[in-house]
């Protein structure tokens, strides 16, 4: 099988029926969760263990006559440099075909730091299991010649699913239509955003507008930066000071003697 | 049907890890320095055991933190050096076999290198928070340095509690002194670079949610009133006193940290 398929997420369609939320419950046999009514129709309030995608609405801050949401996609994206992947010391996150990001949970040890890494707030951990879930990209689906579960549900085109260079060139089109629109803010999320992902968003505005960071850290120059930091502050930290402490107080000692 | 929606914080088992770290390695490079320049091998003895205790006991508590404890081995199994977690995990096994070395047989060479390993320690905690996407951690890169300024601290006060504190009271007060006013300056430093980095996490610490534990846990208990008696008031009295704030000063630290930033 080709093993560069990406989904593909068109804001702009979305209508947030959800019917991709219910169905990745279905294939990947989530439970049912209990929240609370927040006063919005987005619900749940975050991913768990037992969902895997939502739909999110964020409402326009822009005056308009209408009320108008952003809807937006909250699931994996399944990134290159994957932080999720850079921070977890057992190698239980892990590429799947170098590209999907996928946890195998007979090897993870719940200790949580991907949870703690991802800039979309991603990997959740399931108390009862005592490890980590995500999304996973419907591999079981995908080998054997489907789409993921969450495209096949989608009743408009909002989800799409395809080789990962032909969805790119769909969504410069889409972009491109749609700023003729009107949207002067619409741009690609996930083509260069920590060197590539696995799911192309449309946007019709800034990813902030969607709860998304503009600029999520890679993991290579931001590691090296805070190692860097970390070593310093023991070169410097566990030897100046205490020395001139130390010293200092010898010194003082022998003289009242 | 599943109950209340879990995210997977790291909770209290993290804030008692990261402040056990803080005084073990404080405490063994504090008699480290000690011994060094004066003799107070019965200082570094008596450090190294403490160094042991508070590292295995942090590392018990990292284990019972695990969604799954008995398979603690996987991360000893593979080789994975982007993880700060991984190197950690070998840096503090590695750093308390040491320790243990110089507490059984007082070699010079095995307190060196055991010196280095707990220095790295010290700081690995810092960057295990900083390397994440949770703002209050990434957005600074001080946290290996206010983790280190207040390892010294608890570090020597819990060496000036222990059997042998008493005889070397004088340069662990000394050594809790400067590090005190490091630890109050790097704080501020924190404090004021958060405000542009993580600035919703830095408003519930100045003036939120987390208002008590900054200001009567970290500045006044932690810092301020210990650093006052140290300097001003009669040594003897204030010796136990100081310490105990110092080291609850430590544990309110890791706190406002760990859960501010959550």
């Amino acid at each position: 099988m080709s093993t560069n398929y990406a989904i593909y997420f068109d804001s702009s369609k979305c209508m947030a029926c959800r019917a991709c939320q219910v169905t990745c419950k279905q294939w990947n046999d989530r439970e049912a969760e209990i929240t609370e009514n927040r006063g919005s129709y987005e619900n749940p309030p975050h991913l768990s263990s037992q969902t895997w995608l939502r739909i999110t609405f964020h409402e326009d801050k822009e005056e308009r006559n209408d009320p108008f949401w952003f809807f937006g996609r909250n699931s994996c994206l399944h990134c290159t440099d994957a932080p999720c992947v850079s921070v977890c010391p057992t190698g239980a996150m892990a590429h799947v075909n170098d590209n999907y990001v996928v946890v195998d949970t007979s090897w993870c040890i719940g200790c949580r730091y991907c949870v703690k890494a991802c800039p979309y707030e991603v990997p959740r951990f399931n108390e009862k299991r005592g490890v980590v879930e995500k999304c996973t990209f419907c591999v079981d689906r995908v080998q054997n010649g489907y789409q993921p579960a969450c495209v096949k549900s989608c009743p408009d085109s909002a989800l799409e699913f395809g080789d990962r260079n032909k969805m790119i060139r769909k969504a410069e089109v889409r972009i491109a239509k749609l700023k003729e629109q009107g949207f002067s803010g619409a741009e690609i999320y996930g083509e260069k955003e920590l060197s590539g992902q696995y799911v192309i968003n449309i946007l019709l505005n800034e990813p902030e507008a969607y709860g998304m960071p503009s600029n999520p850290k890679g993991t290579g120059k931001q590691l090296a930066a805070d190692w860097g930091s970390g070593v310093v502050a023991a070169a410097v930290m566990a030897t100046l000071p205490i020395a001139w402490a130390v010293n200092r107080r010898m010194k003082a000692g022998r003289e009242e003697k | 049907m599943s109950g209340p929606i879990v995210l997977g914080q790291w909770n209290f088992w993290i804030v008692l890890y990261l402040w056990f770290v803080g005084i073990g390695t404080g405490a063994f490079l504090t008699a480290y320095y000690i011994n060094k320049k004066g003799d107070a091998s019965d200082l570094l003895a008596r450090a190294s055991w403490i160094g042991v205790a508070a590292l295995a006991a942090g590392s018990l508590l990292l284990l019972i933190d695990l969604g799954r404890p008995l398979r603690f081995w996987h991360m000893f199994v593979s080789y994975r050096g982007s993880s700060v977690m991984w190197i950690g995990s070998w840096l503090i096994t590695i750093t308390t076999i040491l320790m243990f070395i110089v507490a059984l047989t007082k070699s010079k060479g095995v307190a060196v290198l055991a010196a280095i390993g707990a220095a790295l320690t010290a700081s690995y905690v810092g960057v295990l928070l900083t390397v994440s996407a949770i703002q209050l951690w990434s957005g600074t890169l001080l946290l290996p340095w206010l983790f280190l300024a207040s390892a010294f601290t608890t570090g020597a006060a819990a060496l000036s509690l222990s059997k042998n504190g008493s005889r070397h009271a004088d340069v662990l007060s000394e050594v809790g002194k400067v590090y005190g006013i490091l630890e109050l300056i790097i704080l501020i430093l924190f404090v004021f670079w958060s405000f542009a980095a993580a600035p919703a996490a830095a408003l519930s610490m100045v003036a939120g949610k987390y208002i008590g534990a900054l200001w009567v846990g970290v500045l006044i208990i932690g810092i301020a009133a210990p650093l006052y008696l140290e300097i001003k008031s009669d040594k003897k009295i204030s010796i136990a006193a100081t310490g105990l704030m110092i080291i609850f000063g430590g544990l309110a630290l890791r706190y406002l940290v760990v859960f501010a930033g959550q």
